[in-house]
């Protein structure tokens, strides 16, 4: 009797063993099959990147004497290269070793910023904002591609988060020798509790949650601070400038240390 | 066993010239293997980069031996050699049969272990949509590379190490190689491996060496 109940229990065992083997296989398969459309996907926006990238500069040279034209050709092929730049932390994201692969890039750490900003300045014209770069800095560091997203996300968040007709200042000053780069908006009020929270994955502070978004860009721009070796801090000025919307804003500062 | 050495010339007293950069980019052409039309071709064109498209049937690696920087795509490359691998078997081929030449893989898989682990004997890995900076700077180091008889010698040398040959049958070649460039005789190099009581595949590495690489470094100096 005892025997029996305890056959029917390794049976029962034995069967949810033989029903876990075979979902694992089934979720094997499918994550070899999203494999696959990943691979096929990578590689094919890669190439049309590489493609966008080509005709970009071919029409930059091309309407060399024509300024108005030049400049969104300037646009569009930054902006082509921004595709490049997410698909490289996309690889880091996929495979960390990807990192050591990415070649690193002399680069002014001005001109990057410049650089988003140009990418930017139609959204920030939409919105009523408006985007100035203020001090200077000759400043270059050895940037792998994906440090293009850091000054984009950035600028991109000031732009989102800003009420019209505010601006959106990058300051680039030295203290003690280091560069710092100071990217000043008007934003959504952050307590003292949340600030610390605010690169971390997903995270969005309560007065922003009535605003679109998903909490990625600054743990973004965290990720690619840290694959550089530089210092990135928020800060929320204390007490709320005005409220619009219901919702309380306040000066938002995000500090870079190269 | 005693050898007799005499007095061996140092490698560093060939290639310590300054090359002009615009010199070098003149004389070294790139070749290309791609199954469709190389993307970057026009920009690198106007930064006076040579580049040859050799499209993607290569069928024996004797088509990419008057080359020394090789630029690769990893998809739709080198289906000749029957490997599932394409483009990663291709430039791992190469290397075997070259190991002197600056090779350059890119794919839109960089993410991909296996295929970077396949890349691994690629100088440089990179992808398909790099900027045209990375481009640029990934060149110019193969260029500068290729250029230097002492860097291409010293890659041919870990070759031969890793083949298993004695130091001293690799500083007899090494005292041939730069009585080679000297004397601007590739065969000084090629008689020597005959010599040598080496393997076969060892001989033939260095004769093939001595018949690309060599010939081509003593034609640039040259000037052909």
């Amino acid at each position: 009797m005892r025997y029996d109940k305890q056959n029917k229990k390794l049976m029962a065992l034995q069967n949810e063993v033989e029903r876990l083997r075979t979902e694992n296989e089934l979720l094997k398969s499918e994550s070899q099959s999203i494999k696959e459309i990943l691979d096929s996907t990578l590689h094919e926006v890669r190439r049309f990147s590489a493609q966008l990238l080509k005709f970009a500069e071919r029409l930059s040279r091309d309407t060399d004497g024509q300024p108005q034209l030049n400049q969104t050709a300037q646009s569009l092929f930054y902006t082509a290269g921004m595709i490049s730049s997410r698909l490289a932390y996309t690889d880091i994201e996929l495979n960390p070793i990807a990192l050591e692969s990415q070649t690193p890039i002399r680069s002014g750490i001005y001109k990057k910023f410049d650089k988003a900003k140009r990418i930017l300045a139609e959204e920030a014209r939409d919105c009523n904002i408006s985007l100035r770069l203020n001090g200077e800095s000759r400043v270059e560091i050895d940037a792998l591609p994906v440090f293009e997203l850091l000054p984009f996300v950035l600028l991109d968040n000031g732009i989102k988060y800003s009420p019209p007709n505010q601006t959106v200042t990058v300051e680039f000053e030295v203290h003690s020798g280091r560069q710092t780069v100071t990217v000043i908006s008007m934003g959504p009020a952050v307590s003292r509790e949340e600030l610390p929270k605010l690169f971390d994955k997903g995270f969005r502070g309560a007065s922003t949650k009535s605003l679109p978004g998903q909490g990625l860009g600054l743990f973004l721009a965290k990720s690619v601070c840290d694959f550089h070796g530089i210092t990135i801090r928020a800060d929320c000025q204390s007490g709320v400038s005005y409220q619009l919307n219901g919702i309380d804003y306040a000066e938002f500062r995000v500090e870079l240390r190269f | 066993m005693f050898y007799t050495l005499g007095t061996p010339e140092r490698l560093s007293s060939i290639g310590q010239e300054s090359i002009d950069l615009a010199e070098a980019k003149s004389k070294v052409e790139i070749a290309i293997l791609d199954d469709k039309p190389f993307a970057p071709r026009e920009s690198l064109l106007v930064h006076k980069f040579r580049i040859a498209e050799l499209g993607p049937d290569i069928r024996s690696l004797d088509q990419i031996s008057t080359y020394s920087v090789i630029v690769s795509d990893v998809g739709g490359v080198g289906k000749a050699f029957g490997s599932s691998l394409e483009g990663a078997h291709l430039v791992a081929e190469i290397r075997k049969a070259y190991p002197d030449k600056f090779l350059v893989a890119y794919t839109g898989l960089t993410y991909s272990l296996p295929m970077m682990n396949a890349l691994t004997v690629a100088d440089k890995r990179i992808e398909k949509d790099a900027s045209i900076e990375v481009w640029i700077q990934t060149l110019e180091m193969g260029i500068n590379e290729v250029i230097n008889p002492r860097s291409r010698w010293i890659r041919m040398r870990r070759a031969l190490l890793e083949q298993g040959l004695e130091l001293i049958e690799v500083l007899k070649l090494e005292q041939a190689f730069i009585k080679s460039v000297r004397e601007k005789r590739p065969d000084i190099l090629a008689d020597m491996a005959k010599s040598l009581g080496i393997s076969q595949e060892a001989k033939e590495l260095v004769i093939k060496f001595s018949a690309t690489a060599v010939a081509t470094l003593i034609g640039q100096a040259l000037g052909i």
